[in-house]
């Protein structure tokens, strides 16, 4: 073989440009031996990429994103488990609400979220009051809340997860008027029964990274949120 | 709250949007999810404590495995479950509970890769996991780029003989 292996390997690796890569290119063409090393070289990488590939769409532990957020893990969390709640609900993300239905539950009493008067879709009744009064430790009636962050423009937001006939999970901000759900997701219904309060925990990839997006600054920690709320929610 | 220096806040939002890439990277270099976790878990820390050395002209990914690389060394490693052998769920890539074919092949090349030595491990996962170039894996190994090709060469050949002895065994 005019080619080491190693530079096969280089090769394969796309390490090699201009005449070299032509070169053996060129060899590869009229020597099965050589275009057979490539391919070898190009399959196991392809193989070791892809055995690894899935950690990609798992959802992300809380405790990491709290590590990157800085906050301090809310004191007395229940550790709660939701198997139901797989990576498949990452692909059932409806970034603006779809369908009212999801949050009507049946025989509530109130519906959970509203239209705002300026079209904006916001939580009322009692997820409305879970997220002005309930703190990240706290354990609500129905309602859990995760994360309590500042958005970019100032807005107070915190994640939140419910169970209304199915998981659901997402993030609201507090602007002059209500709480603006800015961010819903949901898990299929499950026999089980998944806990909602995991939701508030777990989150699927595509919040979390709407939330990298739009936080400003630290997640808030206990103290700051006890305050915050204290405040209202303002300023 | 305090005014954060800009420096963090960029760094904290990189590593937020990283997360996916750090956890691959780290489930290919501890050999469990929960050692692999801890991994990602003290890096983050350690880059928010040195964030002032991050330079917008240094690939963020690099920098983080460069950290990620020296927090496994010098702590996770030792502090790590020591059980080689690790349940399916454990594996935790995707793996579900019908074994069809494609499923025990991923399984059995995360096996080999955890099975490979240290330094050929850390080259495979840079370069074949997370797709970094040579010179991008050698700086974050902070080693010659000719080391960083003949580990990532004898890892490879490791791979291939591992993967092939598996294939002996089942025919």
């Amino acid at each position: 073989m005019k080619f080491s292996q190693d530079m096969l390997m280089a090769y394969a690796d796309g390490e090699l440009d201009g005449e070299t890569r032509r070169a053996i290119e060129a060899e590869m063409a009229i020597d099965p031996q050589v275009a057979q090393e490539v391919e070898r070289q190009r399959a196991m990488r392809a193989d070791v990429g892809a055995a690894f590939a899935g950690v990609l769409d798992e959802q992300v532990p809380d405790r990491l994103l709290r590590a990157a957020t800085k906050a301090k893990p809310a004191p007395q969390r229940r550790q709660w488990s939701w198997p139901e709640w797989t990576s498949i609900a990452a692909s059932l993300v409806i970034g603006v609400v779809a369908g009212r239905a999801i949050l009507q539950p049946p025989g509530a009493k109130q519906d959970l979220i509203a239209t705002g008067t300026d079209g904006h879709i916001i939580a009322s009744g009692q997820l409305a009051q879970a997220l002005s009064e309930q703190l990240s430790a706290e354990d609500g009636s129905g309602v859990a809340i995760g994360l309590t962050f500042r958005s970019k423009s100032g807005e107070y937001c915190r994640t939140f997860g419910t169970r209304v006939g199915m998981n659901v999970v997402g993030f609201a901000c507090r602007d002059a008027e209500a709480w603006r759900i800015d961010m819903l997701s949901t898990s299929h219904p499950t026999e089980t029964g998944g806990d909602y309060r995991m939701a508030s925990t777990q989150l699927p990839a595509p919040i979390v990274q709407a939330i990298a997006d739009r936080m400003q600054g630290e997640a808030l920690d206990a103290d700051q949120e006890a305050i915050a709320r204290q405040r209202r929610w303002r300023d | 709250m305090p005014k954060e220096s800009a420096a963090s806040e960029q760094v904290r939002r990189q590593v937020v949007e990283l997360l996916p890439r750090l956890r691959r990277f780290a489930r290919a270099i501890a050999r469990n999810v929960h050692d692999a976790d801890d991994l990602v878990q003290l890096s983050i820390e350690r880059a928010l404590l040195k964030c002032d050395q991050w330079r917008p002209e240094l690939k963020f990914d690099g920098w983080m495995f460069g950290i990620m690389r020296n927090a496994w060394i010098d702590e996770v490693r030792s502090r790590s479950r020591r059980d080689r052998v690790f349940a399916p769920e454990e594996a935790g890539v995707g793996v579900g509970h019908d074994g069809t074919e494609s499923q025990v092949r991923l399984l059995a090349v995360q096996r080999a890769v955890a099975d490979l030595p240290e330094e050929q491990r850390l080259a495979v996962a840079l370069v074949l996991v997370e797709g970094l170039s040579y010179k991008e894996a050698a700086d974050a190994l902070e080693v010659p780029i000719g080391t960083l090709t003949s580990r990532l060469a004898r890892g490879r050949d490791a791979l291939q003989a591992a993967l092939s002895d598996k294939a002996g065994e089942r025919s």
